[in-house]
């Protein structure tokens, strides 16, 4: 019985608290240090925030390679707040504490240009506290509270430039936060309640492992962690919100922050990981073979785990195409790169959605999901840096204005062509290993899933053709060709600080690239240990596995090929300035939505018409796109009160048929209104409804008193 | 008390020097609050098995030091707010602390009864404070409404005390079903309902609130809503734990219904809220909508959402507090009282606006603020209520209080120019004595919000109640 389920030891230390806690105290410093001494401050952010990456490194030994968890309980909230570091949270919390120094060091340069430094620092290393947080978290409570927070400390660094893109991406930003973090902590009250504890396996026997309780309480859950995830159709805010912040800031939201959601799918996963049915003698055998015949003798949590895998391959797919077909047709490079952000993040969901739908043999997708995890928070914080240090230069985000910038900035160049060729998933750059296993995978399931796998394989085959076209186009038209527009600015490489930052992750992108074996077996592997499901032969042949063989070289070729291909035929006929029209995006349907609910709102306010007009400016503030509607919604209103002139439950009640899809006009004033008060007449309420007068409050005074008297004689003469 | 009008600066001193003093004359019955224990001083019979009497027991105890507290902060920064009349307001003030005192601290309906409707006629003159004609509206109509609940209160009192033959609270029900009858009960019940629910805001009983609030000078409204609005959940409390008893709600079936009403006073009261311009009648709506989670906590009639509820006696005290001397100081600074008027106020008053946007937080139940422990323990309750429905309603309640909060803070900070530029940093922002008590009302919303269980802390109390009576 050699399988996975080694013998977990839980060691208690102090090390999870300190790497949560350095970072706050960093922005203390940072906070108390000022504008005094930028110098210092810019010093004491990257310090503290190296501070954190040395404790999870330190953590390193004893969690990942022995295998240990280190626990701490903070004696705030209900007195038992843990902490704890296992292998799979520590992966997350080391890379997420490397990209944060290195783009803390870069940021010391580049926020040079910027208004509020220190704003800027306190809430980076703020926002570090909470992903790191999120990370350690020991349970679903904790992790929630963690997850709520780094939302809305990340809203300081989405609006930080305070233009007005800023500010409207911050709107969508704040409201989907807030959404996400009710849904998730819908999913978690529903996990204690069906899952009988808030850790993060359920308990064995449970409704949430015998029933199909576990979807609902996995939809509020992915509801929630799919908005961070960025996974369509709850991605709306990520376009708007990745590019206005700051560009540091924007390497960490998509590199890092956005794997929060990854994590929360994992960790979903994770509660059906209750001992693998081998050694508990139920049916193995149909799982991995695919034969209908032995379905009923698999336990059902572990078809739950199918199911849910299947859908959530699903949207993984869905994330990967809109992501990347979205990401062809943008000029700006920051909003390319988001839009890039979304399709990568459909990549590791459908690895994630592959792991869980192959059970026990699941081990292959999950893998690849955590290694294009890793991979990807270091390309593509590493290209948000490349893109922000040319914007540095230039003030230019519009790639089609750009171009020629190797000669000017040839380490910036190289540097972001690093990026770029591990996104693509060129050999020898991360990209290639993590797509690989992913693809992997998917071969693996195609045993199981046949005809519909068949789509995933050749749909991941055109999204990694389409990767490698918009990540050329942003490389060629930025750094290569010639120069379209004359800068008023002289261009010159950018500050040393930004290089090494720079250069930090362009040497992760290469190593994690050339030394995937390494990889696999020190970190991927020990990451899996929660996943106690997996079969032990299954991830036995993973740490076997060779990267780089011929096969897998040159199953890149079709996806060159496609991306070649589009490129060409864009280029040409100009297709990449193709838009859709607005109806196509879900963002419209959001907008319909938000406004219907305000129509709702609005029309149980007898004061409509003088509250509307004041009402304008806040309606812009939610974003300009529901002033236009707001103003068309206000004549109607007009209309309607000409037709009626009902009272303020009237009004309600109006808005609430027309909402419905009633046409008021149909009903006469004298009717309508007559029908509505009637009952309200009955019960003795009409007066309080009308009580907006003082009149109506005695009436209502008189008419409590009466109704009292009637009830006192009625309970004595009972 | 101290009615002394030639010399308000001697009166203010003596009024806050006894409000302190209360404060310490509550605070040694803390370690036997805490085992639960019940101190009981009779006063005055008025008639056999009729008396004025007191008691602290947990419960009462709890809600006396709230009290104290939110008074003392109210009360500092009343120096600085209030500017006319000031030994009248003062000396009400003082009166209606005394009368909320005994309230907390009855030891039977009859005495919280008389109580209850001492501090309802002396709620009056702080209310109609600034003698405005929309002040003295809002009187009237908060007089009408309370005078007649007390009626109602009082009915319901015979009613308890022809069937029942007790009025004193013995830490369990007193009524029986096997001696009074269902029919009876229920009337009772809803009498008391009804009678509580006008001072609780219950919808539709809420009609006072929304007027009232904007009226009254703004610490006079930081504390209607922050702890005069609790006195008529504490009725009911009191009618809950001490006249009818948990098992017997149960048996009565009471709960789902009250539940319906509270959620409803919840999501309604939200959406009114949203379409207020004026802030200060924004904030009175989300009080309709707030105090309604603390009936839905209580009539889970499950240990956690009585935690919950409980809890959020405290918790919106604080935060309701902390928002409406926000908006006292908004008002006093600015003269701003519209929402669409307040775009960049946050350059001109940032620490009040930090405050307020604490407040705002914790009102849409953020972690690290106490909203989040109240929503927390709701969300429990509900689960162990078996009505994991409810969870909806506290989930949709808190998007509903982001869509109407966070525009303000929004508005406050981001929109609009800052006026004055680098000199704001010279300014004072306000006078000290009403940035003072908001601060600390918004450092309140924090440290409740994490460190909970620490002793003396609403959940040490709440605890000990919950557990005697479930």
């Amino acid at each position: 019985m050699e399988h996975a389920a080694v013998h977990i030891e839980i060691a208690n230390s102090v090390l999870p608290a300190v790497a949560i806690l350095l970072p706050l105290l960093g922005a203390a410093a940072v906070a108390l240090i000022g504008n005094r001494n930028e110098r210092l401050r810019d010093i004491a952010a990257a310090v503290f925030a190296a501070g954190a990456f040395v404790t999870c490194a330190a953590m390193f030994p004893s969690v990942m390679s022995q295998g240990t968890k280190l626990t701490v309980s903070l004696p705030i909230f209900f007195g038992d707040f843990r902490l704890t570091a296992d292998s799979l949270g520590l992966l997350f919390a080391l890379f997420a504490s490397l990209v944060w120094m290195l783009a803390t060091i870069y940021s010391r340069a580049y926020i040079q240009h910027e208004e509020r430094r220190t704003r800027y620092h306190v809430f980076s290393l703020l926002t570090e506290a909470a992903t790191l947080g999120v990370f350690l978290a020991s349970d679903f409570f904790v992790l929630f509270v963690f997850f709520e927070l780094m939302g809305m400390l990340a809203y300081a660094l989405v609006v930080h430039t305070q233009t007005y893109e800023a500010k409207k991406a911050g709107v969508k930003y704040i409201f989907m936060t807030v959404y996400g973090g009710l849904s998730l902590l819908a999913g978690v009250f529903l996990f204690l309640m069906y899952a009988g504890g808030l850790g993060f396996t359920a308990h064995p026997g449970s409704a949430y492992l015998t029933t199909s309780a576990c979807f609902l309480v996995s939809g509020f859950m992915i509801g929630g962690f799919g908005v961070k995830a960025g996974m369509v159709p709850l991605h709306v805010w990520l376009p708007l919100a990745h590019p206005a912040a700051p560009s540091p800031a924007s390497a960490l939201l998509s590199g890092v922050m956005i794997k929060a959601g990854a994590y929360g799918f994992l960790r979903i996963i994770g509660t059906f990981q209750v001992g693998a049915p081998a050694h508990s003698g139920m049916g193995m055998v149909a799982s991995g073979a695919g034969e209908a015949g032995h379905a009923a003798q698999v336990p059902v949590f572990m078809h739950n785990l199918q199911t849910l895998g299947w859908v959530i391959i699903w949207f993984g797919i869905l994330t990967m195409v809109v992501g990347m077909v979205l990401a062809l047709v943008q000029d700006n490079a920051k909003r390319l790169l988001a839009y890039s952000s979304i399709s990568q993040m459909g990549y590791i969901l459908m690895g994630l959605g592959v792991g869980a739908y192959m059970g026990a043999e699941g081990g292959m997708g999950l893998a690849g999901g955590i290694y294009h995890i890793v991979n990807h928070s270091l390309f593509k914080s590493l290209l948000f840096l490349g893109v922000g240090a040319v914007y540095y230069m230039t003030h230019v985000l519009e790639i089609s204005r750009l171009g020629g910038l190797w000669r000017k900035m040839p380490v910036t160049c190289a540097l972001t062509c690093i990026g770029g060729l591990g996104i693509m998933g060129m050999p020898l750059f991360n990209g290639f290993a993590s797509k690989t296993l992913l693809h992997h995978a998917v071969v693996e399931a195609l045993g199981v899933g046949g005809g519909w796998m068949r789509a995933v394989d050749i749909i991941f085959m055109v999204a990694a053709g389409g990767t490698v076209c918009y990540v050329a186009k942003l490389l060629i038209l930025t750094f290569f060709g010639h120069h379209r527009e004359e800068s008023a600015h002289e261009i010159t490489e950018v500050p040393w600080a930004m290089r090494l930052g720079m250069g930090g992750l362009a040497t992760g992108v290469v190593l994690f690239g050339v030394f995937p074996g390494l990889v696999i077996r020190k970190i991927i592997l020990p990451a899996l240990r929660p996943f106690v499901n997996l079969d032990p032969q299954a991830v036995h042949h993973l740490e076997e596995i060779r990267i780089f063989t011929p096969a897998n070289l040159l199953a890149i070729l079709p996806a060159l090929a496609i991306g070649t291909g589009i490129f060409l035929v864009a280029t040409r006929w100009d297709l990449f300035q193709l838009r859709l029209p607005k109806k196509v995006g879900v963002a419209y349907f959001y907008t319909r939505t938000e406004l219907g609910f305000l129509r709702l709102c609005f029309a149980g306010s007898k004061r409509n018409a003088e509250l509307r007009s004041v009402y304008w400016p806040i309606a812009e503030s939610f974003g300009e796109y529901l002033y236009d509607s707001w103003k068309a919604m206000s004549e109607e209103y007009d209309r309607l009160r000409d037709v009626i002139k009902p009272s303020g439950i009237g009004m309600y009640l109006y808005g609430t048929l027309k909402a419905l899809g009633v046409d008021y006009r149909r009903f006469s004033k004298t009717a309508f209104e007559r029908m509505l008060l009637l009952p309200m007449d009955i019960a003795g309420l009409a007066s309080y409804v009308r009580a907006r007068q003082f009149t109506g409050d005695i009436a209502y005074g008189v008419i409590v008193i009466t109704a009292m008297a009637a009830l006192l004689a009625l309970t004595l003469f009972w | 008390m101290l009615w002394n009008r030639r010399r308000p600066g001697l009166a203010k001193v003596v009024y806050i020097g006894s409000t302190v003093a209360t404060i310490l004359a509550i605070l040694p019955l803390y370690p036997r609050a805490l085992d639960g224990a019940i101190t009981t001083q009779r006063l005055v019979s008025i008639a056999p098995r009729i008396s004025l009497a007191f008691r602290v027991d947990t419960v009462g105890f709890y809600f006396a030091l709230l009290l104290g507290v939110l008074w003392l902060l109210c009360s500092i920064y009343s120096l600085g707010y209030i500017q006319k009349n000031e030994t009248r307001y003062y000396c009400f003030l003082s009166l209606n602390l005394s009368f909320c005192l005994g309230v907390a601290l009855s030891a039977n309906m009859f005495t919280l009864f008389i109580f209850y409707e001492l501090m309802t006629l002396f709620t009056y003159p702080l209310i109609i404070h600034e003698e405005t004609e929309q002040a003295r509206k809002a009187g009237l109509k908060y007089l009408v409404y309370s005078v007649s609940a007390g009626a109602v209160i009082m009915l319901g009192l015979i009613l308890q005390y022809y069937y029942g033959g007790t009025l004193s609270f013995l830490g369990h029900g007193t009524l029986k079903l096997s001696q009074v009858g269902k029919p009876i009960l229920l009337t009772i019940f809803s009498i008391y309902m009804l009678g509580f629910g006008v001072k609780a805001c219950i919808m539709p009983l809420h009609g006072w609130v929304p007027d009232a609030h904007p009226a009254a000078p703004a610490p006079a409204s930081a504390l209607l809503s922050g702890v005069i609005l609790k006195v008529g959940i504490f009725g009911i409390i009191r009618v809950m734990f001490d006249v009818f008893g948990i098992e017997l709600l149960k048996t009565l079936g009471v709960a789902l219904p009250m539940l319906i009403v509270a959620s409803f006073s919840i999501i309604v009261g939200s959406l009114f809220a949203l379409t207020q311009d004026e802030l200060k009648r924004r904030l009175a709506y989300s009080s309709v909508a707030q105090v309604a989670y603390i009936v839905l906590g209580l009539f889970l009639l499950a240990p956690d959402g009585a935690i919950g509820g409980l809890l959020h006696i405290a918790h919106h005290a604080f935060m309701k507090g902390c928002l409406f001397l926000a908006a006292g100081v908004i008002i006093h600074e600015t003269g701003k009282k519209k929402v669409s008027e307040m775009s960049g106020i946050g350059s001109r008053i940032p620490l009040t606006m930090a405050a307020f946007a604490v407040g705002a937080l914790g009102m849409m139940g953020i972690p690290l603020t106490c909203g989040f422990i109240t929503k927390w323990f709701l969300g429990l309750g509900t689960i162990q209520a078996h009505h994991p429905c409810f969870i909806a309603v506290l989930l949709i309640s808190s998007l509903l209080n982001a869509v109407y909060f966070l525009p303000i803070v929004y508005v406050a900070f981001f929109k609009g120019e800052s006026p004055e530029g680098e000199s704001r940093l010279l300014r004072r922002e306000t006078k000290r004595s009403m940035l003072v008590p908001v601060m600390i009302c918004a450092g309140m919303i924090i440290i409740l919000g994490v460190f909970v269980t620490v002793k003396g802390f609403p959940y040490s109390l709440v605890e000990v109640v919950v557990k005697a009576v479930f």
